[in-house]
């Protein structure tokens, strides 16, 4: 290592280091704060969702209901679905990613830490630009799918849409810098020993997402950018007064959309995956055939997007190709909720709340996938499509999938995370109302789909007969919100007076429950040597059966003898992302405000400068 | 043992971390009676789903596309549903009967089974293989040409009402909002839009279809039953979204004739002074009536309310953006009036063609349908209003 004769000039000195502080935060590197502020900013935007959504579900409890009016109503809508998509169960997975992947590889971080943290604050920052459109009534209105022509200039003149872009513009570079970030980490980082068929389900689901957003949000980068283009510089990609085809928007987007909703699934598999062995006390059945059967889930998802357009009218061979594609990835995901089955049976099951909610998840995940085939018929599909029916396939698949498996997560390595347990009476009351409040809630709506109800009405009339079930299910969305209120008073509680929750509380498979709660900031003193999957429990038997024969003592887990990786240097904290983060919002956000040179935002130039800088004191910054 | 900095691991107790019991055991005895009512209680609510009968039900169609795509849904929901009995009981019996025994060991560690693996690989390939056959098979049919004697229905939807022609017919008929359309006859649509993505959809008919600028999609069916059928578009178009309806309305194939007769001839009232005793200008007096709207107050058939109406509508605003045939008033923007007194709704389906209505809707059209295009017209009075009405109303 070279030594500095000479202090370098001040700013491009790294940050003091500090544990606590706001600078402290504002400039980490660690993964596992960054995972931290992940989680918590998801969870705000799910409440603010949530609430979105008990609005829609107020104006739609009774007919001819004048509470919301309509151009409000589809703004919430749209956020409503926006929020949790792009702010809520993506950014919560990501926090998932960050925190406990490099523990379960056995990694001191992830492979490019600086850029871990220009992730993190680009999803803030993206995520408050979208959010502050409400604060001037521009928020987006188009629905979150955003079908052009509505989206033009010419149907949408405000700001509305403007912020709807930028917004996911920001918000798509914060995810492929975090995709290529946590696929090297897996690739490159693992534990001396962990070959790839013996990581983790909950990391192989990682670095399967992560490549699905590697290749899809790309070309929803485009199709933003597309119209973008076409609202402020006159360009007509899609603009069919001028000869271009409706449809291009809907197939770049489903092209991106469809991969888009296995990227939300996809870590809720790997994190039951990860639950169900251990409450289980068996390991997971069939694990060959679930990694396979996810590479194939991610590969075919690339091959079904126009089953979102049935109804489009691309004709009879179209149709007939995606609805064979659409019923052919229901088979690996049909082998995974066997294998799950498989897990349990024969398993010696301890029902704590993380396996309730896991459970919970395989028990809705069978009603939202049996409804989603139902969807890949298309002569089906032309009577359930933009109906009510959608809206209960979408929610048991994002609600009762991916949702209730984060709250597994949560609930599972809220330990690891805080070193404390959740009250597990509460958190047990906290699964049976969100059951029972979800089911409340979306059951109805398959009734209302073929009681010929369409989605994104702002209103409906008396005398068809709705009104019923639709006040069945607003009432069921309170049910869910109490549910997630006594989640958040179980938080609150088991910071300040749960009990003190040791390394391993659930006598944990995987390498995350080898060292204490939470992890110090090296997370391992010694990197271990990885032998076998499910190397923390092959390992604490071996050590029983030591025990029991009388044996002497012996590690836990081996450790790898080489010098260089039991070198313990982590990367310091950084201003440089923080500062490229706002960089890149003022490039996008420079698209609602009014100040131009020529057709381009001043805004827009001055954060190409402000990222200009950023990136090079980033690669200029010393190491230490 | 020694503990070793950072490598230290603690067994978890077979009863939770706290080493006791997680809830008292009279608790968790009431909790359990609790629980096990919860699937009798939701089994009552999915079966009470059964009589449930809303206005547009998808699962009583009155078109033979309808009854074929019920068919195929029939097949799909019987296998769906032993699919989640069976699946589902898997489940619930796997964590009821393995659940945890105090004191109980190790269970045996298995990794796998490959033979059940292939098996519950390959049964849901031939269940799917049994929705796909009869699914592509419809699909072909559904695909195949209308035949010759179908009726021909070009539907251009706008933000946010629906606009009908029938360009078979000489002189073409051109209406709005409301589609008559004959028994056992199959008609094939023509959707376009006007300007914004749009779905056209009659959910007792069966399919639906979206409507795009640029482009032109089909749609056929064949009612099997007369009536008044609910439709509504189902892709977000934009504020008036919600408010966009339609009514779809299957005659008899002698109710249809006389309706497009009477369709195809100006309104007494239109252009001059109404004579019930006026002979028609061509072709025999229909026999019978298409549906009737609701019976209104006798006074707007006062002759010179009707009159007066006339004056505002035809030498007014409303002539820049309707059409009403026999008149000056030739404007494409809004929908085509001619015959709107006959029609059982107005607003794209969403007021009853009353005169109450009407003067509702002309005087501030953004209370009653929030995004309409139409302009208010405060400058009208109460009079002039009720003139309007009564024109309008005499327009049959």
């Amino acid at each position: 290592m070279a030594t500095i004769t000479q202090a370098p000039p001040r700013v491009i000195r790294r940050p003091v280091e500090a544990p606590s502080g706001i600078w402290s935060w504002l400039t980490t590197v660690d993964h596992k704060r960054i995972g931290i502020l992940y989680g918590a900013f998801a969870f705000f935007y799910f409440c603010l969702g949530g609430f979105d959504a008990l609005v829609v579900r107020l104006q739609m409890g009774k007919a001819d209901n004048l509470l919301v009016d309509p151009n409000r109503y589809n703004g919430f809508v749209t956020m409503h679905a926006t929020t949790m998509i792009f702010m809520a169960l993506m950014p919560m997975s990501v926090a998932f990613f960050n925190y406990i992947v490099p523990l379960q590889i056995g990694a001191r971080d992830v492979a490019f830490p600086r850029l871990n943290a220009f992730s993190l604050w680009t999803f803030i920052l993206g995520s408050a630009i979208m959010t502050s459109s409400w604060l001037i009534g521009a928020e987006p209105d188009a629905g979150w799918y955003g079908y052009s022509p509505l989206t033009s200039k010419e149907y949408s003149p405000g700001l509305n849409t403007d912020f709807w872009i930028i917004g996911l513009q920001i918000l798509g570079v914060a995810t492929l810098a975090g995709a290529i970030n946590f696929f090297v980490t897996i690739i490159n980082m693992r534990a001396p020993g962990m070959s790839l068929m013996r990581l983790p389900m909950f990391c192989w689901t990682t670095i399967i997402t992560n490549v699905l957003m590697l290749l899809a949000f790309p070309v929803f980068t485009i199709a933003l950018t597309e119209l973008l283009f076409d609202r402020h510089f006159g360009t007509t990609f899609l603009d069919a007064t001028k000869g271009a085809d409706p449809l291009l928007w809907q197939h770049l987007f489903w092209i991106f959309g469809h991969p888009e909703v296995y990227i939300l699934i996809l870590p809720a598999f790997g994190v039951i995956s990860e639950i169900l062995p251990v409450f289980a006390r068996k390991p997971l059945f069939g694990y060959a055939a679930m990694v396979l059967a996810t590479v194939a889930i991610a590969f075919l998802a690339f091959g079904v997007w126009a089953h979102h357009m049935f109804t489009t009218g691309l004709g009879p061979v179209a149709n007939t190709f995606f609805s064979l594609s659409t019923m052919l990835i229901a088979v690996p995901t049909g082998v995974k909720i066997f294998n799950w089955i498989g897990t349990l049976y024969g398993g010696s099951l301890d029902l704590k709340s993380p396996a309730l909610f896991a459970i919970g998840f395989v028990a809705m995940f069978i009603i939202g996938g049996l409804s989603g085939v139902m969807h890949g018929s298309p002569p089906v599909d032309s009577l359930q499509a933009d109906s009510y029916f959608i809206v209960a396939h979408i929610h048991y698949v994002l609600f009762g999938g991916t949702m209730l498996a984060l709250f597994a997560a949560l609930h599972y390595w809220f330990p690891k995370f805080t070193g404390r347990m959740l009250n597990e009476r509460l958190a047990q009351a906290t699964f049976w109302l969100m059951m029972i409040g979800f089911n409340v809630t979306f059951f109805p709506m398959h009734f209302l789909g073929i009681a010929g109800m369409p989605r994104r009405m702002s209103i409906y009339p008396t005398g068809t007969g709705w009104d019923f079930w639709n006040l069945v299910a607003t009432t069921g969305a309170f049910l869910l919100a109490a549910s997630v209120w006594l989640f958040v008073m179980n938080v609150f509680y088991a910071l300040r007076r749960g009990p003190i929750a040791g390394n391993d509380p659930w006598d944990g498979a995987t390498l995350e429950w080898a060292i204490p709660s939470p992890p110090p900031v090296y997370n391992f003193a010694k990197v271990p040597y990885v032998t076998s999957r499910d190397a923390l429990w092959v390992e604490k038997r071996a050590d029983e059966a030591a025990a029991k024969l009388g044996l002497p003592a012996r590690e836990p887990l081996p450790i790898s003898p080489d010098p260089y990786i039991q070198r313990i240097h982590m990367p310091r904290n950084s201003y440089w992302p923080l500062a490229a983060s706002i960089g890149v919002s003022m490039i996008f956000g420079g698209f609602v405000t009014p100040f131009k040179f020529g057709p381009i935002p001043v805004l827009s130039l001055l954060g190409i400068a402000v990222l200009a800088i950023s990136i090079y004191f980033w690669s200029y910054e010393p190491v230490d | 043992m020694p503990a070793k900095e950072g490598t230290e691991t603690t067994r978890s107790h077979p009863r939770g971390a706290r080493g006791h019991e997680w809830a008292p055991v009279a608790w968790r005895s009431w909790a359990r009676r609790v629980m096990s009512l919860l699937p009798l209680l939701a089994l009552a609510v999915i079966l009470s789903a059964c009589t449930f009968k809303g206005e547009a039900m998808t699962i009583d169609p009155k078109s033979l596309e309808g009854k074929d795509i019920h068919s195929l849904y029939a097949l799909v929901f019987w296998l769906a549903t032993a699919v989640f009995i069976i699946v589902e009981f898997m489940l619930f019996y796997s964590v009821v009967r393995f659940r945890r025994r105090p004191g109980a060991g190790l269970p045996a560690q298995i990794h796998g089974n490959n033979r059940v693996e292939a098996v519950w690989t390959i049964v849901p390939i031939v269940l799917l293989l049994i929705v796909a056959v009869p699914t592509i098979r419809l699909i072909i049919r559904e695909a195949s040409p209308a035949p010759a004697n179908a009726t021909h229905i070009k539907i251009i939807g706008h933000q946010f009402w629906w606009e009908v022609q029938y360009p078979d017919t000489k002189p073409e008929i051109v209406t709005a909002n409301e589609i008559h359309i004959p028994v056992n006859q199959t008609v094939e649509f023509e959707l376009t839009s006007a300007d914004v993505q749009h779905a056209f959809w009659v959910p007792a008919m069966g399919s639906k279809m979206d409507v795009y600028p640029n482009r032109l999609n089909r749609l056929k069916f064949t009612p099997t039953e007369p009536g008044d059928y609910f439709g509504q578009c189902s892709e977000l178009c934009g504020e008036g979204h919600g408010f966009m309806k339609m009514r779809v309305i299957v005659q008899s194939s002698g109710d249809f004739q006389a309706w497009m007769m009477q369709q195809q001839q100006v309104p007494l009232t239109a252009a001059g002074p109404a004579t019930p005793t006026a002979a028609r200008p061509s072709g025999p007096t229909p026999t019978l009536v298409p549906p009737t709207p609701k019976p209104h107050d006798p006074k707007y058939d006062d002759p010179a309310l009707i009159a007066k109406g006339r004056t505002l509508v035809v030498n007014g605003a409303c002539a820049g953006c309707h059409t009403i045939d026999g008149t000056n008033a030739k404007g494409k923007v809004g929908p085509n009036l001619t015959h709107v007194g006959d029609r059982t709704t107005i607003v794209a389906g969403w007021l009853d063609n009353t005169p109450d209505d009407i003067m509702k809707w002309v005087h501030n059209p953004q209370d009653v349908k929030p995004g309409a295009l139409m302009p208010a017209f405060p400058n009208f009075s109460q009079d002039d209003l009720t003139a309007i009405a009564a024109y309008l109303t005499s327009l049959r």
